[in-house]
Parts: C-alpha cells; structure tokens; sequence
C-alpha cells in the first residue's frame, strides 16, 4: 500500500544492529557512534516535544541512558530507531503526566530563550512567498508547537525524521489507520491556520 | 473523475506519497485535466517542504558527557579519578594557604603595601638561590639514591635540602611564594572541574 517508505533503508538497520553487537560486547567506540548517529534526531524530538530546554535535554540524555542500559533487550528483528524513539516518546509521556500538561498546547519559547538555541534559516534568504523563509520557518514553528502533543509527535517523526508510517505506528504502538488519521488532521490543521495569516504557498 | 475535484485528503496522501501506484495513477489522470487539483498538489508540496525546512533545534554542550560517564565503565572509573584528583588539588591549595598565612604572621600582623613590594623586588634574587640550593640538594639525593647510599645519608641530604629552601628566602617571599601557588593550585582545581562540565578531554589534567 505505502508506497514512500521514509528513512526505512535496510543499510540503516543493518548498521544500527552491528553497533549494537559490538556494544554489548563492550566495544566502547560503538556506544559512541550509536550516540553520534541518533543524538540529534532523539534530542530534536524531545525538545520540540518538552517547551523547557533543561527538561528536554535531561530527558533526551536520559532516553539514552535507558536505551544503552537495556541493549540487552533489544529485539535484532526490529529497527533500533523505533526502539529508540520509542524510549524517547514514552519518557515525554510520562513528563507530561508528572506536569499535567498531556492536554495544554505547549509554548515552543521559554522565558529567557533566545534564538541561538535554534538553526533558524538565514534571515537574508529570499522569500518564496510573501514571508520570507524565516519568517515563515517561526509561524510555522509556532503552529505546530500550538498542536496537541498527540499530533506534533507524528508531524516531528514524519517530516523531520523521515520516518514511514508503519514505522510512527510501531514507535508509538497505535494502529497504522490512527496515525495516517493523525498526519493528515495535524496537516489540515496547520495548513489552514497559516493559510489565515496570509501564507502564500505558491510562488508567484 | 474530472468533473468533480479531488478530495484534500487524498492530495495529502498523493503528496505524501501515500498511495499505491494504481491510486497515484488514477491521481494523476485527474490532475492532467484539472487545473485547481493541480494547484491544491503544489500547494501541498510548498507546504511539506516548508514543514521539512522546520529550524533543528541546536545539540547542547556536553549533551554526550553524562549519557558516557554513565553508561562507560571506563568513563565511570574516569570521572571517579577527576573528582578525587580535583579534590586533592582543593585540598592542597587550602594547606598552602594556611601555611602561607602562618608564615606572614611571622613577619607582622600584615603584609603592608611596602612589604609586599620590597618582597616581589628581592623574590628574583632569592628565587635563584632557592632554585640553585633545591637542584644542588636534589641530584645530591639522586646520586645518592643511586649510590644505594645508607637510609641515615639519604635522611641527611633530605634535610639540607630542606633547609636550603627555608634559609633562602624570607619568611613574607616564602608566604608570597606560597599564596602565588595555592591560586595556580586553585586555578587548577576550577579547570578540571569546568572542563568535566564541558565534556572537555581531562585525561592531560590529571596528569
């Protein structure tokens, strides 16, 4: 049915499962590499998950903590992304539960946040539409921070991580029709409401 | 088909590439007719390449240092000697300290401004001949080390050495001299410990 398989190259899980081979036979250089392969991508979730940075950075560090505790547990059939990611969403979960926040619209900018703490786009870059790149990048930035956690999760995983639908529905254990229903309400959602605030998005 | 236009959620999963190839056939028939459709699917395209242009959020420093120190044994028995090396470093610059103070309490209730001056304008000199008695005093004691000279002459040589360093200098250059060391010391203690927080290398610190 899918035809777009996202970032589900087998090289990918192949690699990913010799690092963790040679993790639990105590190659310490593997540990590092699978740090340095799923960093960003872990943090990147967290922190656009959890509005604190200090929050988000414990927490990301902590999903690693548990993950490289627990290679033990690792099922060799499935990805290590998922695995990972996986990790990572439940202990936000389990964040929001702790704050009661599982409902509230997250702000993205904390008190005292600068943007230094984000890779903006230039400000220079020609607009494509009536915005220009950054300007649209922080409208858009801020529309998905406003969505509910249940739908910026599947946005996060499906088009900044690349990952296939089949694969947001094992990280976050749901059906594959829930997270297709997901993907597409967060889209309308927020195409509709920057579309309210002048969003061009064609090029004229 | 091309009477009626397409539904949004089908372009969403078109552009998405969410379909079959049959579906995605049957879209693209529909668009090669339709004009509005079409515009609908660069819409959509606009707007996924802008969701996937999102700013990443920046890694912070040192993000890898706690998730190491706590999962490498190595790193574990690494940041065990950085804590212990540091503390003995705080440690040691606090008993110079002391020493340092007792020693101008031996010239005066104070160090005054003329004092301190009249000590750094000597220290040169008086560093000279510290440094010339503890080399002297020093190979005396690796030749004899060598020699395998008795354990009483080795006691002995320990002590003229000693005794050249303290009659070199001036009790207030002596306590300048120890002030001067516990700070480095301090310094010391305080680059290691900012270093850990950083995720700098500290191995050559310990050392």
């Amino acid at each position: 049915m899918t035809s777009r398989t996202g970032r589900t190259g087998s090289d990918e899980s192949v690699e990913d499962r010799e690092l963790v081979r040679r993790c639990l036979e105590g190659d310490q250089d593997a540990y590092r590499d699978l740090l340095a392969r799923y960093e960003r991508a872990v943090f990147g979730l967290v922190r656009r998950m959890i509005a604190d940075p200090e929050e988000a950075r414990d927490l990301a560090q902590e999903t690693f903590i548990r993950t490289f505790r627990n290679l033990n547990q690792f099922d060799p059939e499935r990805k290590f992304s998922s695995w990972i990611f996986r990790i990572a969403n439940n202990l936000c979960i389990d964040y929001y539960r702790r704050r009661k926040l599982d409902t509230v619209p997250l702000l993205r900018h904390s008190e005292g946040e600068t943007e230094e703490t984000w890779d903006l786009p230039d400000a220079n870059a020609s607009p494509a539409t009536e915005f220009s790149d950054r300007e649209l990048s922080r409208r858009l930035m801020a529309a998905v921070d406003a969505l509910p956690p249940a739908y910026r999760v599947v946005l996060i995983l499906r088009h900044q991580e690349d990952r296939a639908y089949e694969e947001i529905a094992d990280i976050l254990e749901l059906p594959l029709g829930t997270v297709k229903a997901r993907i597409h309400r967060a889209h309308r959602l927020l195409k509709e409401k920057l579309t309210r605030q002048g969003v061009d998005w064609i090029p004229r | 088909m091309t009477h009626e236009h397409l539904p949004e959620r089908l372009i969403d999963r078109y552009v998405d590439e969410d379909l079959d190839r049959t579906e995605s056939a049957r879209i693209e028939t529909h668009l090669g007719a339709c004009e509005a459709c079409r515009l609908k699917v660069d819409e959509y395209r606009s707007f996924f390449t802008a969701l996937k242009a999102l700013p990443a959020p920046l890694l912070p420093s040192g993000f890898a240092v706690r998730i190491l120190d706590a999962v490498l044994p190595a790193r574990v028995k690494e940041r065990k000697l950085v804590r212990v090396v540091t503390r003995a470093y705080a440690g040691v610059a606090v008993a110079l300290s002391i020493v340092a103070a007792v020693a101008l309490g031996m010239v005066g209730p104070g160090p005054s401004t003329a004092l301190l001056a009249e000590g750094w304008s000597r220290s040169l000199g008086d560093s000279m001949a510290l440094l010339r008695g503890t080399i002297m005093g020093g190979v005396d004691l690796v030749l004899a080390f060598l020699k395998l000279a008795p354990l009483a002459n080795i006691g002995k040589l320990f002590i003229r050495v000693l005794e050249t360093v303290t009659l070199s200098l001036p009790a207030h250059h002596l306590a300048l001299v120890l002030l001067s060391v516990s700070l480095a010391v301090l310094v010391l203690a305080w680059a290691m410990a900012s270093a850990r927080e950083r995720g700098v290398p500290h191995a050559s610190l310990c050392l």
